[in-house]
């Protein structure tokens, strides 16, 4: 199998996906500029400017626009270039996107993909947040955040095709993460957790970037003689909590790693379902590895203290393994 | 014939202007009784709602009725229209079926939206009305994607959506003028200006007060319109659709109206007095048409007593039929009511 990078298995699936004429690209700076991260550069010239709109900067009318299109027949593509951005199209997600296959009794949906991205890099407080639990507790939205090339061309190919709307949620410092992925055209289903790791120690659950810090944690730790398995649940809604509640059963102890803030976040609820259907088999606390609960800082020291780092998911082990 | 104009020929066409065209008798009865079928069958909402038939927010149409009327008149089954929570007037005058209307707001299954959405929530996607959106001014912005999806497909049909004054005001409304007008998009913006935003005075929310004018910072075709005579409101909307549907792009028409009832059945109406609607009362849209349809001998008052009382038999019936239509099932509130493609969760939340 080729080795790509996750943008390039992006692209690729996006390439699939523009076969169908009823497929369009909207977002900010995706033709003209050649794409904030590259994944679109090119695009335009090949499919032209009906295809691929670039748009105004006014988030919510590139996903109004988006949920209108999808409503009668088309497949859009909205990309909004960070998820901070997204806010100000809070509104068209939840109160439109979201509710309008069941509001109107099931008479219309919404089958368009809000592709946008997670990340950090001194970019300071309002550009490096993470909003994962904020659209996974919505019902009527599906929410993916890959980890691997691999997962990222399949499960952008299955948003695409979905019938409901999906927010992919990429990461800012994934786009070069490395992987083996098929030339051609495949689906990753939506709501299928993943073992990427296998151990009997202890059990993390997680996705997106923090699967690569956590199978580097558990390759620092391997050398100890502690041996980690990791979930990479690659949907957050729906939730596909089976192998990981296995897991924890074998091991006897969890872990849940999550590049946002740990109040109310994802974690919480993975947490939670851990509790709930694996206690009678924990020998310990779930422990949980998350943001600091501030508005992330310039400063480079504090940012490095303030995120997710390889060295706090071995001391977060160490801790649930005591 | 369409006239074309720059915006910054956008007029004011008001009540001062030249009568509009005649239309052929049978077109002025229909449409008397589209306004009497709105004006009964809300009528009768107030009653069941009274009779606590129907719950969550009530939102009446009447006094507008003209707006909805003479807009939706000039549109082509193949067009489309979004609305917002005051819905219950788009909706009889695209010809949604009044049974079912009736069994949405009693929240029964055979209701346009199952009795999942209510009031605020008609839709008939056969019909392409899309449906009404109770979030201030961001149906716009999804009327401008259905637009974008017809050009996109080379299909000549426009959209009409409808908005109150005091969507004016939020940015929804300005990227979506900035959006129509960029691209070029078949929409007809009809902004039914009744003065309030739900209470608050025209002069206390926006800053001009004028809404077509507001169309000029995008160089789009604009105009003022007696929202209160169904005639005028014809016209200047045939005009609008068949500019939007020559690809010259979009038009927002500012129709000024009156609200005769609250903002909802709850409303107390402290914004206003009594004098204020009374005066505006005179200018009723039904009343007035009903008088000039009598004066100039289109109609008898026999006529158009059979015509009232029909309507009156048909809300019957569609009281009627909502009384004895079962409630929506329980599926609804499982994961296969929310999505078309039902999720599935391991372990199921909720035990389901």
């Amino acid at each position: 199998m080729p080795v790509i990078t996750v943008r390039e298995a992006l692209r690729q699936a996006l390439q699939d996906a523009m076969q169908d004429e009823r497929v369009f690209i909207i977002g900010e700076d995706i033709g003209y500029y050649g794409s904030t991260y590259g994944v679109t550069a090119g695009f335009l010239e090949q499919y032209g400017t009906e295809r691929i709109r670039d748009s105004p900067i006014a988030e919510a009318g590139i996903l109004g626009i988006a949920v209108g299109a999808a409503m009668t027949g088309m497949r859009p593509i909205a990309e909004i270039m960070s998820v901070n951005f997204s806010l100000l199209a809070l509104d068209i997600v939840i109160n439109h996107a979201a509710k309008i296959y069941s509001m109107f009794g099931g008479q219309m949906h919404v089958p368009m993909v809000l592709r946008t991205t997670n990340g950090w890099t001194q970019l300071s407080a309002t550009h490096s947040q993470s909003f994962d639990s904020l659209y996974a507790h919505i019902p009527g939205l599906k929410v993916v955040a890959p980890a691997t090339p691999y997962d990222s061309k399949g499960l952008l190919r299955a948003a695409i095709e979905d019938p409901d709307p999906v927010i992919f949620i990429e990461h800012t410092l994934m786009y070069t993460a490395k992987g083996e992925a098929p030339s051609e055209s495949y689906i990753v289903p939506i709501g299928k957790s993943n073992l990427v790791r296998e151990g009997r120690h202890i059990t993390i659950v997680t996705y997106s970037r923090m699967v690569h810090l956590s199978l580097q944690a558990a390759e620092i730790l391997a050398k100890e003689g502690i041996e980690v398995e990791i979930i990479d649940l690659r949907t957050i809604r729906p939730l596909d909590m089976s192998l990981a509640i296995e897991s924890v059963k074998k091991t006897n102890r969890g872990l849940v790693v999550t590049e946002d803030w740990q109040s109310y976040g994802t974690s919480a609820e993975i947490a939670a379902r851990l509790y709930e259907y694996g206690f009678d088999y924990l020998d310990a606390p779930i422990g949980r590895v998350n943001f600091k609960e501030v508005p992330m800082p310039y400063s480079k020291n504090l940012e490095l203290k303030t995120v997710v780092t390889v060295e706090k998911i071995v001391a977060g082990i160490r801790n649930a393994l005591k | 014939m369409a006239q074309k104009m720059a915006a910054s020929q956008a007029r004011k066409n008001g009540t001062a202007a030249a009568a509009p065209a005649a239309v052929p008798p049978e077109m002025e009865l229909d449409f008397y009784h589209q306004m009497m079928l709105i004006r009964r069958f809300e009528e009768k909402c107030q009653e069941m709602y009274t009779r606590a038939k129907i719950g969550g927010f009530l939102h009446l149409y009447i006094g507008e009725e003209a707006v909805g009327v003479g807009a939706i008149s000039a549109l082509t089954p193949a067009d489309h229209i979004f609305t917002h929570y005051r819905d219950h007037g788009h909706a009889i005058a695209r010809g949604l079926d009044i049974n079912a209307l009736m069994a949405e707001l009693f929240g029964k299954v055979t209701g346009t939206s199952k009795g999942l959405g209510g009031s605020m929530h008609f839709a008939d996607a056969s019909k392409q009305f899309w449906g009404g959106y109770a979030i201030v001014g961001s149906h716009l912005l999804l009327a401008i994607g259905v637009a974008l999806s017809m050009k996109m497909q080379k299909k000549a049909s426009v959209v009409m959506v409808f908005f109150g004054d005091g969507a004016t005001n939020g940015g929804e409304f300005y990227e979506a003028l900035n959006f129509a007008q960029l691209w070029k998009l078949p929409v007809v913006f009809v902004c039914e200006n009744n003065l309030f935003a739900m209470g608050t005075p025209l002069a206390v929310h926006s800053s001009v007060t004028e809404i077509y004018r507001k169309a000029a910072a995008f160089d789009m075709q604009a105009e003022q319109l007696d929202g209160n005579d169904v005639l005028t409101v014809r016209e200047v909307a045939l005009r609008a659709v068949e500019h939007a549907r020559s690809g010259a792009g979009p038009v927002l028409l500012e129709a000024m109206t009156y609200r005769l009832r609250g903002h909802s059945a709850q409303d107390t109406q402290k914004y206003r007095t009594k004098e204020d609607v009374e005066k505006h009362r005179s200018q009723d849209p039904l009343e007035t048409f009903r008088r000039k349809l009598l004066d100039a001998h289109i109609a008898s008052e026999d006529q158009l007593k059979q015509i009232d009382d029909a309507i009156d038999d048909a809300v019957e019936v569609a009281v009627q039929f909502a009384e004895e239509s079962a409630e929506p099932g329980e599926e609804w509130i499982t994961q296969h009511g929310v999505y078309k493609a039902a999720i599935e969760v391991f372990p199921p939340i909720h035990g389901e």
